[in-house]
């Protein structure tokens, strides 16, 4: 009998809330722990009263959420072709084209994204200039939609139009798929809503030049592993969002050869080596549609409160549980850290892109205890890079196995963002990202860190709950 | 902070430390061991005076400081040092520990006090002797092979109780000590007492087989003697409380084998 | 380094010269056992008589034999191979040394405890609001609860105390103040020695008056379990006092029950009664005003706290003087202060820190006087219209809600009394100031200190107007509370107060003073 255990055990005391009591327990020499405690849900009392509503639930959410972090973490990735995006990914149309972020009306989208679709429209030849494309896009003509909903995923502006070629990725375990970009590089790039004939023409290059050549590179490949490669980066110091320098590297050693035996010639050949070695950041391109691909396959799972996505859209930062497929929105914070030369605060735009979704499935910030240069270009000190990655534990459901963290004993990363303890914590899932200039066409003005709004939780729980409560009817 | 003193040590260790300096055998939270060439010295605020204890003026919690077992500690001009600790000896600390020759009477009084005494052991002590969980087989083990030594102590039952148990000083030779202490405390002996001492050497742990030898030769710590004083004198079965909260159950063994020394 | 044999697997290891403390390895052994959820672990010295311990109970293997004296044997039992066994044993024994009680770390939620302390007990004092949601976390990791704070709903005690059955985990409260679980006193608690008596109890200083009392004559408790106030209400309907009833009826070294409540709703009284059925040890039922004809096998029925520790007493064979009746020096004093009293001086004011002794000294006085109020009354002719002003007799709880919004309580701070005791002194119709100190766990550092200059004062107000002002009081702690209980009397006495032996014996001698005089 429990009781009767306890009797005949050693006290041992967790003290939440009077410090005062400390000092009975030392006299009488009870071994105990006090709590620096602090209201929980921040002391709203309204989420309070939900978090208890679900309590009957809890042993639902626990299978659920242990279910969710088990598939995320088994999942597997294989780089298996570069095509275009017309031919590979679902529901796609010439019409469309599908952005970064939950789904937002043209009118309303920020000014980088907008500056994207303009040149995705004259990129595809539906418009000549920037005066017709607008004209275009506004028109109702353009089916524009969330990449999320189509299997796919890209950084910043995120968009994606028919003809441009997407890297290919397949999980062989639960058998789906993903989709994203090609990395354009830095500066003036259409992904910061640059429009000009050099970005136009880069575009053109990779559909002509790039994805061929690296296509048939890939089929002799037999497919390129992904998740080990972020793996081996992990131990080397990338975090896989904003630092890719050794995976990239390490995807071009995978690569190299495979190009050099493809049917091209040299100089195609060597255009396409030096295109991925001149980019740090090639890799992002495919540890983001490696976390979409983990994070999908554990879609639609009842009763689970873990994040599938984290996006936003330069407006909004939208969030989806793996219980249902409900976006929850609030408006996006403004990212704080390091300007690049030449530029303030006031130049930046809100948070954008989908790259959040590495953060959701446990790497990026999650990681940056592994990757503590970071700190050069978000800002803060090493400490900070460690302590954020150890208070993700706080608020998942589950840790990784095989992302670990050599700087922190091979700690391994947490996963699976569990709603319902952000809110108890009040910790917020930590991310870092480069911040875009506000207006379209002029690049990344810098790089920082930023958090969600509590306010996607809130509705997230709100919803959830009311899901929960129908559903037992 | 009020600098940290030592308000007793023995002669003889202190002249050893000078000169030899000592190790770090093991850390507690407010007591360490120290080892010396002959013998393992007992330093904390917690244990009182004694020929192998080393007494400080305030409680501290050595185990959040840095030492490490192994570790050297020195003297140097009368203050020791222990890793970043540094404890002043002055003049009065330093003592010359003889053996305790004083012998007790029994009488009706004392008979009441040790009436007494049983209860609160049993009473105070989840394990003991008079009440212990039969279920446990390892207990059971070891309460088995004591029950015969207490009922007929001699050579090969002692032998039998030596080293056994949990711990630095094993239940065993706690029973043994108490037995002794309480031979010692009436003036009586018995003829295999020293050769249980000398087989000590080679059947338990040194600290144990130390706590042994001084208890034959009397020369008890201080908690000791304020038991024989408290006992015998005061007729305070109170006075026991000391001994009875040593360790886990090194204090409940301790006055068992002291109760059944004095029959 | 394993043997397996179907579903266990041996393995040991020796620790070169390794010394660890029988209680460092005890606890650790507990704390791994159940961690790893092993069938055995033992952990001793290399002696021969503990290799031969072992062996008797099959977990020697040769390799032991090298062990010496001075090292540390390890032998496992463990139901499937775990190679790291060594290591975790290995990291707890030196955890423990870490003085994990106040380690650098910084934690902010039960979770991150259980791995450093795999803590038993939690025991939450936060604002009401929280209490529930922190009790329920801790009910969720198996953990005991003691929930000092108030103000949590009725709804939430329910649902926490049906989750407590449900787990067989105690949860203590809400509104509990007093436990003492283990020897070791919770929250407001004396040090009380342990003996073979158990408690459960539906009131803080209702516990502490029955554990002093037993241990002032020699006894000793195993458990003093709190419910908390309402645990007795219909709808909560005493479900952690039953609970208490089960477990020390189960425990071995319970002797004797005794259960201690303001008079329980009829329901739940019933409840208790068919439960007590099933209990064979001699049980005690206090449950302060309440009348009882009823005739039990085994359970004897008292109505105040003093008897209930005398009966206590008795049934474990220890005796204890008459604690109630008022012997020959007692009534000596007794008349030579009514001889002084005044005509206009004709009423009784008492001022109480523990509500329980406030609820037991109305129960005892009310066939001494005419009329009496109090704030803890619950018959309606009994009850006082403002708190805050004592007319007639009277007697004031002033630990009471009313008086504890914003301020401390007077157990913690017995100085927002002294202002009460000054107006009763300068009212010309007191006769008798009545008053408890409680000492212990909690408790002020020095109450009756405090207090002394404002007694003396008090006396020469009345004095000054030609009044013999008489105080009784009575100090609930034991000798080995920290604040010194002989002292404390001492310094009571020394002043003129009459310093009585129990709650109710003070309650007596008032009543005593007051009696007849009209």
């Amino acid at each position: 009998m429990s009781v009767n255990k306890l009797f005949n055990e050693q006290l041992k005391v967790v003290n939440i809330g009077s410090p005062s009591f400390k000092e009975d327990y030392e006299k009488q020499e009870i071994e105990y722990i006090h709590l620096n405690w602090t209201p929980p849900a921040s002391g709203n009392l309204l989420l309070l009263n939900q978090l208890n509503q679900i309590r009957p639930y809890a042993d639902k959410i626990n299978q659920a959420n242990e279910q969710a972090v088990k598939i995320i973490k088994s999942a597997e990735a294989r780089l298996i072709a570069i095509k275009k995006a017309f031919d590979v990914i679902p529901n796609m149309s010439k019409n469309t084209i599908l952005h970064a972020g939950p789904p937002i009306d043209f009118e309303k989208m920020a000014g980088p994204m907008k500056g994207a679709i303009i040149g995705a429209l004259i990129y595809e030849g539906l418009a000549k200039n920037e005066k017709e494309a607008m004209k275009l896009a506004e028109s109702g003509q353009i089916e524009f939609d969330s990449a999320h909903h189509h299997d796919a995923v890209g950084p910043m502006a995120g968009i994606i139009s028919a003809s441009m070629p997407v890297h290919v990725l397949y999980n062989i375990v639960d058998k789906n798929y993903s989709y994203c970009t090609i990395n354009e590089g830095l500066g003036k790039v259409l992904r910061y809503g640059a429009n000009n004939e050099a970005v136009i023409k880069k575009l053109k290059w990779l559909e002509k030049t790039f994805q061929p050549v690296m296509n048939e590179a890939l089929i002799l490949s037999g497919g390129i592993d992904i998740k080990s490669i972020i793996t081996q980066a992990l131990h080397m110091g990338d975090e896989c969002h904003n630092r890719n320098k050794a995976s990239s590297a390490l995807f071009l050693r995978e690569i190299a050869s495979h190009i050099l035996s493809t049917s091209f010639t040299n100089l195609e050949k060597k255009e396409v080596l030096d295109f991925i070695k001149n980019n740090e950041h090639y890799f992002l391109n495919l540890s983001m549609p490696y976390c979409k691909l983990a994070l999908d396959s554990a879609r639609n799972i009842k009763y689970s409160t873990v994040l599938v996505a984290m996006s936003r859209n330069g407006v909004d930062f939208g969030i989806q549980l793996a219980h249902d497929n409900r976006w929850y929105t609030a408006p996006a914070n403004y990212v704080k850290g390091l300007m690049f030369p030449g530029f303030t605060e006031e130049d930046a735009a809100p948070d954008i892109g989908d790259s959040a979704i590495t953060e959701t499935c446990g790497i990026g910030g999650f990681a940056m205890g592994g990757a503590p240069a970071i700190v050069q270009f978000v800002g803060g000190v090493v400490k900070q890079a460690f302590d954020y990655s150890k208070q993700m534990h706080e608020i998942t459901a589950g840790k990784h196995q095989v992302f670990t963290l050599p700087p922190l004993d091979f700690m391994p990363t947490a996963v699976g963002i569990d709603i319902m303890k952000v809110i108890e914590t009040g910790i917020l899932p930590i991310i870092n990202t480069g911040m875009a200039h506000k207006d379209a066409g002029v690049g990344q003005v810098g790089a920082g860190l930023v958090h969600p709004p509590m306010a996607c939780f809130e509705k997230a729980l709100s919803g959830f709950l009311k899901d929960i409560k129908e559903d037992k009817k | 902070m009020k600098p940290n003193k030592i308000s007793s040590i023995d002669y003889d260790v202190f002249i050893e430390i000078k000169m030899n300096g000592a190790t770090i055998q093991g850390i507690y939270r407010s007591t360490i061991h120290l080892s010396l060439v002959d013998s393992i010295i007992t330093l904390g605020n917690r244990v009182t005076q004694g020929k192998h204890h080393i007494t400080i003026d305030q409680d501290i919690d050595f185990s959040s400081y840095h030492l490490v077992v192994g570790q050297r500690i020195f003297m140097d001009n009368n203050t020791m040092f222990i890793g970043n600790l540094e404890f002043l000896i002055e003049q009065e600390a330093v003592i010359i520990f003889t053996p305790y020759q004083h012998i007790f009477r029994i009488d009706a009084q004392f008979i009441k006090v040790l009436k007494s005494l049983k209860l609160m052991i049993r009473d105070q002590h989840y394990q003991n002797l008079f009440s212990y969980s039969k279920h446990d087989p390892l207990l059971k083990y070891q309460f088995e092979k004591i029950d015969v030594f207490l009922n007929s102590p001699g050579l090969p039952s002692a032998l039998s109780i030596l080293g056994l148990g949990m711990g630095l000083t094993p239940l065993g030779d706690d029973i043994l000590t108490g037995f002794i202490l309480g031979l010692n405390s009436i003036g009586k002996t018995l003829p295999w007492i020293p050769t249980l001492v000398q087989e000590a050497d080679k059947k338990t742990s040194r600290l144990s087989a130390q706590n042994l030898k001084d208890t034959q030769e009397r020369y008890y710590p201080q908690a000791f003697i304020d038991l024989l004083i408290g006992l015998f004198i005061e007729h305070d079965v109170e006075k026991a409380k000391t001994i009875l909260n040593l360790g886990a159950t090194s204090g409940a063994g301790i006055l068992t084998g002291f109760i059944y020394g004095l029959m | 380094m394993g043997l397996c044999r179907g579903d266990e697997v041996k393995a040991y290891k020796i620790l070169k010269n390794s010394y660890y403390d029988s209680v460092t390895l005890m606890s650790t052994t507990v704390a791994i056992k159940k961690e790893l959820k092993l069938k055995e672990l033992v952990m001793f010295m290399g002696t021969d008589m503990n290799k031969d311990m072992i062996k008797s109970v099959g977990l020697f293997d040769e390799h032991l034999q090298s062990a010496e004296p001075n090292d540390l044997m390890l032998a496992i039992d463990m139901i499937e191979d775990n190679p790291n066994w060594v290591d975790e044993v290995l990291e707890r024994l030196s955890a423990k040394k870490q003085g994990t009680k106040e380690s650098q770390r910084d934690y902010k939620s039960i979770n991150q405890t259980i791995d450093d302390l795999n803590p038993n007990l939690a025991i939450i004092s936060v604002p009401g609001i929280y209490a529930a949601n922190e009790a329920y976390k801790a009910l969720e990791k198996n953990l005991h609860v003691m929930l000092f704070s108030d103000n949590v709903s009725i709804e939430d005690e329910i649902q926490l105390k049906e989750i407590g059955v449900h787990k067989n985990l105690l949860v203590m409260g809400p509104d509990c103040g007093t436990a003492i679980i283990n020897g070791k006193g919770l929250c407001f608690a004396n040090q009380v020695r342990r003996g073979n008596i158990g408690l459960v109890a539906a009131s803080g200083t209702g516990l502490q008056e029955v554990t002093v009392i037993i241990d002032k004559f020699g006894g000793g408790i195993t458990q003093a379990i709190g419910v908390g106030g309402r645990d007795l209400t219909e709808k909560i309907g005493g479900k952690m006092m039953l609970m208490g009833i089960d477990s020390l009826n189960n425990d071995e070294h319970t002797e004797v029950i005794v259960l201690i409540s303001k008079p329980p709703h009829q329901s739940v009284l019933e409840k208790i009664l068919e439960r007590l059925k099933t209990v064979q040890k001699p049980v005690i039922l206090c449950l302060l005003d309440a009348k009882f004809d009823n005739q039990m096998k085994n359970i004897h029925f008292v109505s105040t706290l003093t008897e209930a520790a005398i009966k206590a007493l008795q049934l474990t064979g220890k005796q204890t003087p008459d604690l109630l009746n008022l012997d020959e020096e007692a009534l000596r004093v007794i008349d030579s202060h009514r001889k002084k009293f005044k005509s206009t001086q004709k009423t009784v004011k008492g001022l109480f820190c523990g509500g329980t002794l406030t609820a037991e000294a109305l129960s005892v006085l009310r066939p001494f006087l005419k009329q009496v109020t109090s704030n803890v009354a619950k018959k309606e002719d009994e009850k006082m219209n403002n708190p805050l002003i004592s007319k007639g007799n009277n007697l004031v709880d002033l630990g009471d809600d009313t008086f504890t919004q914003g301020k401390p309580h007077p157990m913690i701070e017995p100085t927002i009394r002294l202002e009460r005791i000054l107006d009763e002194a300068k009212n010309p119709e007191t006769a008798v100031l009545l008053l408890d100190f409680e000492l212990g766990i909690g408790s002020h550092a020095d109450p009756i200190g405090v207090t002394l200059d404002t007694l003396l004062e008090a006396i020469n107000i009345a004095k000054k107007d030609g009044r013999d002002l008489a105080i009784v009081a009575y100090v609930c702690g034991t000798d080995k509370d920290h604040q010194n209980l002989n002292q404390s009397e001492q310094r009571l006495k020394e002043i003129g107060v009459i310093v009585a032996k129990t709650n109710a014996h003070a309650a007596r001698i008032a009543g005593k003073l007051i009696e007849g005089v009209e």
